[in-house]
């Protein structure tokens, strides 16, 4: 009984992750490339892809969300690249955002002064 | 259609598994008491511990964690981020901070609750199917107390729904193998944390308490 529990719940589970509120464009892929061999080219593709699930969310048509941590992550690396005001607006969306992040970005911008 | 499939596979692995009665059904309530008492919103993934021979296998697990737990609801702290603050504090290595206090990571970041994860075996079986050997494990920052944890093994079959056999091999041989070991990681991740409790994001946050859980070591097989 426990088992078939678990399976419906499980059944549910998968279901919810095909319809996710969240657009992730090729995260797994670019974060692994970058995780496995952290060169500028492959953290171009990774800055690449988080631009594209903003621009995604963005659109007028999007039904999807930001999910939580691109606007910090994007924002942080574009201060590294010199684009400081810009990144710095990513890092304030990211806590207007999910408040809960405001002490991790808070660090994050500290350490860059 | 993809999903559909996984799902009826996954009917007749886990229907067929074990039909031995229990009497008792754990609930969340019961099981995650100090979860629900404590509320951790922000979490943090720590680079999982790898004692396979499989190196890769550390890379494919943390990568493929951000997204269970978001769509479980939580807040996770960013893998390039998480990296860089890590790597600031020199806590980089899981083995070094597992088992001692993680207050530093909640007065510092903010960080409810830390994820440890450890990757015991990864090995191929048969043709086109992997076994990984795992355990997660998220433990609180401020009371250090162990709010989930599972272990289990989770064997994944890589599958081509074609109806010739010689095209479902080469199909799979096809599939590059970066696709087919995240696809196991993922699979091993979403297995291993399905009896979290949801996240503050989620519509079922404190609404899942009656929900069943699964054995603490599980064993699970499936296909994709």
């Amino acid at each position: 009984m426990r088992k078939v529990f678990h399976l419906i719940f499980l059944v549910i589970l998968l279901s919810s992750c095909s319809s996710s509120k969240y657009y992730w464009g090729s995260f797994d892929k670019s974060t692994f490339k970058y995780n496995k061999k952290m060169t500028p080219e492959t953290k171009v593709l990774l800055m690449d892809n988080y631009q594209r699930i903003i621009g995604h969310c963005s659109g007028p048509s999007s039904s999807k969300e930001i999910p939580p941590g691109i606007y910090a992550d994007y924002g942080y690396m574009l201060i590294q690249i010199g684009k400081v005001s810009e990144g710095k607006a990513f890092l304030e969306k990211e806590i207007v955002l999910y408040p809960e992040s405001e002490k991790a970005v808070n660090y994050i911008l500290e350490k860059i002064k | 259609m993809k999903t559909k499939y996984i799902l009826i596979v996954l009917l007749f692995v886990v229907v067929f598994h074990s039909c031995a009665p229990t009497n008792q059904m754990a609930l969340k309530r019961s099981s995650y008491e100090d979860y629900y008492e404590e509320k951790p919103a922000c979490v943090m993934i720590m680079p999982p511990m790898n004692k396979s021979t499989k190196v890769e296998a550390k890379q494919f697990f943390y990568v493929t964690l951000v997204q269970p737990l978001v769509e479980k609801g939580f807040y996770v702290v960013p893998p390039y981020m998480g990296i860089e603050m890590l790597k600031n504090e020199s806590a980089y290595d899981a083995e070094d901070l597992y088992g001692r206090s993680l207050l530093a990571a909640s007065t510092t970041w903010g960080v409810d609750a830390v994820l440890f994860t450890t990757i015991y075996d990864w090995k191929k079986v048969g043709t086109g199917a992997v076994m990984v050997d795992i355990s997660y494990e998220l433990r609180s920052t401020t009371s250090n107390k162990v709010l989930y944890k599972r272990r289990g093994d989770v064997t994944v079959y890589m599958t081509s729904n074609s109806g010739s056999i010689l095209v479902n091999l080469a199909a799979i041989a096809l599939k590059t193998a970066f696709t087919r070991e995240i696809s196991v990681a993922k699979s091993c991740n979403v297995i291993g944390l399905a009896d979290l409790p949801y996240g503050a994001h989620s519509k079922l946050y404190l609404n899942d308490k009656d929900t069943p859980i699964g054995e603490d070591k599980f064993s699970i097989v499936v296909s994709q």
